[in-house]
């Protein structure tokens, strides 16, 4: 209810049915209004449903990309949608000068379920990232506080992707992300990813703050890590005293089939950061962190205006109940071994294909020549998919509660316009 | 380990005492909600509200338990909110002047705000920037629509916002320097400034410790005096310069506003040497100055625009205004966001955009900011520790001589919550800017009643005080009575009964006053008592 003493002066028009909007409208307004930054598809999208979405045109898409991996329990999922919109209603934002349950509530499940004693909630991966940088280098000085030099670099591996803050963009490996912004923050090496001596060597200088490393690289290529490079790095860090930190932002909360895609490898980090599917599509980051860790962070070291509110919280609590069931996670792995021995099968054999990989419900194919003909034919025929790597890598990331059914059409789908790749590579 | 045997959806958030809404949920034009036929649903149907009220205390422990502790917390543990005022999990009622920092613009629960995010979480919330969707490209528009600004670029936060155009400066000042090997690629930033926490944004924010645990931050910045036209113009004339960053108005800095001819010497110094001004109204934007934007009441417009804060109306968003001459210097790839520009974040951005926008609203803040810091400087104008009331609009400090949190606190008892700002000695007032003028003599009733804590403060340390001399004294003068010690010692055991007791565990300030009589003491007793000086420290 309006206070009495303001003029309510909404101007609030159903941005569903009063603006009726055609694809090259909203296409060409997008070129006008705002920085061109994305090479964005040439589809509008204005709805969803599960693993289905609809542009403007009311054309209907399976969708194998969930918005980057982040809409892990598919669009319009009723229990997320009930949870935000009852909170909506309730509390949305206070800041993190008071407390607020929804928070509290979220930091213990998270807790509960993982290797963490205690979280740090931002607004996004970069941002989770970005503290735990912050995290590692007063760890460090709290543990080396008669040093002048406590160890304050970073190690990153190859193809791997952090985000795009100038801390996450300094351990990013992709050089023309970087360049164009130096000087980013100093004290980053990268190393070749999986390549246990090099990385061994650098860890046992003493001058490494922390290790970023993706248990399953995403952006870089769908690039699984061996066990034994993950055990050697989690060696070389106790031994070094160096935190070891698993950027989980893509691979985690159910995605490879296991809770956290560590879990897989039996190795634990120090620290782990996530995004993406945590709050069903609203912007959050989490780190989770050990006592070890959590103790050298004292009040006003690190800190964010919106994260932890109370209604991204609740959405999040909505999806962490239901991706941690065993159930759940069982069907994930069941799915993506599904999906990926029926790739295997219906296009392992064809002349592009090097290479079907992956784990649970991040898949990568690597093709021998540009994915990008690929994408735009299957985006033509109604499957959205994405690249990863060099753009030769098409990356499969749907919802994880995509049917057999829907894999199924997928796969066909694949098949169907894979040939376009000859007419590609012909000309 | 599965967290759902631990923590389901059995286990509700909310008290009993919570505020219920109805939530009017419009039918959904494209599709009924229902569930997918091939889902497993592990779903409780039971609302997450209401069914195990929780104590402030379990609250309050639970966070110190699982939450890293960053933040040093009100003990006040809200659980719902409507208009301007909040409720905690007790039932207990504030009037909220913090907005959440400057958030909370609509105030809680705003009905427009509520509409348009429940419409959209039914419809479409996330897709990614690979896709296009209308309400990002929808909100892009009316941005330009309102500003100085040609384009728009998303972000999830004020931080990433200024991360962003630290990122375009640097590109812009490379595309417009192609030749050189060494283009511009430093910035200012300003004394009392806070741009973000991420290790750009942090590189530009002066106070030295939130940066110094973390150095080397990103390389480059000159931090010079806010005001200081000679200083800016010098620095900017080098040609070292990408950008310089400020706040028209300094929120976290202690609500310090700047001179029109202090932009307008940065405007034109930018101007003459190529640099880029960025404006931050990530806090004193979208209306909280009674203009759209702060810059607008001095008439000096930027290059480039950080917001944030208010512009979802308490969702996580950040946005960056640009002019095309920046805009041409980005290409794809450049920069990105997963998250930013999502249709959900930016529909319930476009509700609160529409409402602020209007010209009545606009008007309504500037008359009510009017109103309320002529009523703070009519009934605590004259108060000794008020030093300064400032402000523009629904932004206002009220400076002290001394630590605002007794004041903070006090209010809070009595149901109104402030925040603080600079060094902690300015009270901040950033109410949601629909507050109502009864609402605003509340607040100052309840200012006006709780200011006393603070003399209350000064004459409870000087109690305590002459309570300590004369324990000393008394300790001093039964045992160098009794013979048992000389005068110096009896007076070292004397204060050292009274160190243990717990009023001595006080900050640092009140040491000095507390070692002042303890000097007079000595000082009397060696005078008039001729006590023997015993070289060591101690019990003779």
């Amino acid at each position: 209810m309006a206070s009495l003493e303001v003029d309510v002066h909404s101007n609030l028009k159903s941005l569903l049915n009063e603006i009726p909007r055609k694809s090259s409208e909203v296409i060409a307004d997008e070129k006008k209004f705002v920085v061109g930054t994305y090479a964005r598809t040439s589809v509008v999208l204005a709805s969803g449903k599960g693993c289905k979405v609809y542009d403007v045109d009311g054309q209907e898409y399976l969708d194998l990309t969930s918005g980057i991996a982040v809409n892990a329990l598919g669009h319009g999922d009723p229990d997320w949608v009930r949870a935000v919109t009852e909170q909506a209603n309730v509390l949305t934002h206070v800041s993190n000068i008071y407390y607020s349950i929804p928070q509290v509530e979220l930091a213990k499940r998270l807790v509960a379920c993982s290797f963490a004693d205690r979280v740090f909630f931002s607004n996004s991966g970069t941002e989770a990232n970005e503290a735990a940088i912050k995290f590692s280098r007063k760890f460090q000085r709290y543990s080396h506080p008669d040093e002048k030099q406590p160890p304050m670099k970073f190690i990153a591996f190859t193809n791997c992707f952090h985000g795009r803050t100038m801390g996450a963009l300094a351990l990013t490996s992709k050089e023309n992300y970087r360049s164009p912004f130096e000087p980013v923050m100093p004290g980053v090496t990268f190393l070749e990813y999986g390549n246990i001596q090099a990385a061994t060597e650098i860890i046992q200088s003493g001058e490494i703050a922390a290790v970023f490393v993706e248990p399953i690289q995403g952006e870089g290529g769908i690039h699984s890590a061996t066990k034994e490079f993950l055990l050697s790095l989690r060696t070389a860090c106790d031994n070094a005293g160096s935190l070891l930190i698993f950027d989980e932002v893509q691979c985690g909360l159910g995605r490879s089939g296991y809770l956290w895609a560590h879990e897989a490898y039996g190795v634990y980090p120090d620290i782990m950061t996530l995004a993406k599917p945590l709050a069903g599509g609203l912007p959050i980051g989490a780190v989770l962190v050990t006592e070890k860790v959590a103790r050298a962070i004292n009040f006003g070291d690190h800190g964010s205006t919106f994260a932890g509110g109370p209604l991204v919280c609740s959405g999040a609590i909505a999806v962490l109940d239901k991706i941690s069931s065993p159930g759940f996670l069982a069907s994930v792995s069941e799915k993506g071994q599904y999906f990926k021995e029926l790739l295997v099968k219906n296009l392992g054999g064809n002349s592009h294909v090097k290479e079907v990989r992956g784990s649970g419900l991040i898949i990568g194919i690597e093709l021998d020549v540009s994915a990008s003909p690929l994408v735009d034919a299957c985006q033509q025929s109604g499957l959205l998919i994405l690249t990863a790597g060099k753009g030769n890598v098409v990356r499969i990331v749907p919802p994880l509660i995509i049917s057999t059914q829907e894999i199924d059409q997928a796969v066909e789908i694949l098949i169907d316009r894979i040939p376009v790749l000859d007419q590609a590579s012909t000309n | 380990m599965s967290c759902s045997s631990l923590f389901s959806l059995k286990t509700p958030l909310f008290p009993s005492g919570a505020v219920n809404r109805s939530i009017n949920l419009r039918p959904n034009s494209y599709f009924v909600t229902r569930a997918s036929l091939n889902l497993d649903v592990h779903s409780d149907p039971k609302p997450l509200l209401n069914e195990n009220p929780k104590k402030s205390s379990q609250v309050i422990a639970d966070e110190k338990k699982f939450v890293v502790g960053s933040y040093a917390r009100a003990p006040v543990v809200l659980a719902s909110g409507k208009g301007c005022k909040v409720y905690d999990v007790d039932g207990q009622e504030y009037l909220d002047l913090t907005s959440g920092i400057a958030v909370n613009a609509l105030g809680h629960a705003d009905p427009d705000w509520v509409r348009a995010v429940t419409e959209q979480a039914n419809v479409l919330t996330h897709v990614s920037n690979i896709y296009y969707s209308v309400p990002q490209v929808e909100l892009a528009k009316r941005l330009v629509a309102c500003s100085f600004a040609d384009r728009v670029f998303f972000s999830n936060s004020g931080t990433e916002a200024n991360e962003a155009a630290i990122k375009f400066s640097r590109k812009f000042q490379r595309y417009s320097h192609p030749d050189e090997t060494h283009p511009p690629t430093e910035f200012i930033a300003f004394t009392n400034c806070f741009h973000g926490r991420t290790m750009g944004a942090l590189a530009l924010t002066s106070k030295e410790n939130y940066r110094s645990p973390f150095e080397p931050v990103m390389p480059g910045v000159t931090f010079l005096e806010y005001g200081n036209i000679q200083a800016a113009t010098e620095m900017i004339q080098s040609e070292k310069i990408a950008a310089v960053f400020v706040e028209p108005i300094q929120g976290e800095g202690g609500i310090y506003s700047a001179t029109k001819e202090f932009l307008q010497s940065l405007r034109t110094a930018c101007d003459n040497a190529g640099s880029l001004l960025v404006f931050d109204e990530v806090q004193c934007g979208l209306g909280r100055s009674g203009h759209l934007w702060a810059h607008e009441a001095y008439g000096v417009y930027p290059d480039i625009m950080t917001l944030a804060k208010p512009l979802a109306g308490g969702l996580p968003i950040g946005a960056v205004l640009v002019t095309e001459k920046v805009a041409c210097a980005i290409n794809f790839g450049d920069h990105g966001s997963t998250f930013a520009g999502s249709p959900l974040v930016c529909s319930a951005a476009i509700a609160v955009l529409d409402k602020i926008s209007s010209p009545d609203f606009l008007a309504s803040i500037s008359e009510k900011g009017r109103y309320f810091e002529e009523l703070l400087v009519k009934k605590l104008g004259g108060n000794s520790h008020v030093r300064d009331v400032r402000g523009s609009g629904l932004i206002i400090g009220i400076e002290l001589e001394t630590s605002a949190s007794p004041l903070v606190d006090a209010c809070q008892r009595s149901g109104l919550l402030i925040l603080t700002a600079g060094k902690g000695n300015v009270v901040r007032i950033v109410p949601p800017l629909i507050i109502s003028t009864h609402e605003i003599d509340r607040a100052v009733e309840i200012l006006v009643d709780c200011m006393p804590v603070l003399d209350q403060l000064l004459s409870m340390a000087l109690v305590r005080v002459w309570a300590w001399c004369f324990r000393c004294f008394r300790t001093a003068s039964s045992l160098v009575g009794a013979g048992c010690v000389p005068a110096w010692g009896g007076f070292v055991v004397g204060a050292g009964v009274s160190c243990s007791r717990p009023v001595f565990v006080r900050p640092v300030a009140f040491a000095g006053i507390y070692l002042a009589p303890g000097l007079v003491l000595v000082v009397f007793l060696f005078a008039h008592c001729r006590i023997e000086v015993v070289a060591s420290v101690g019990v003779g």
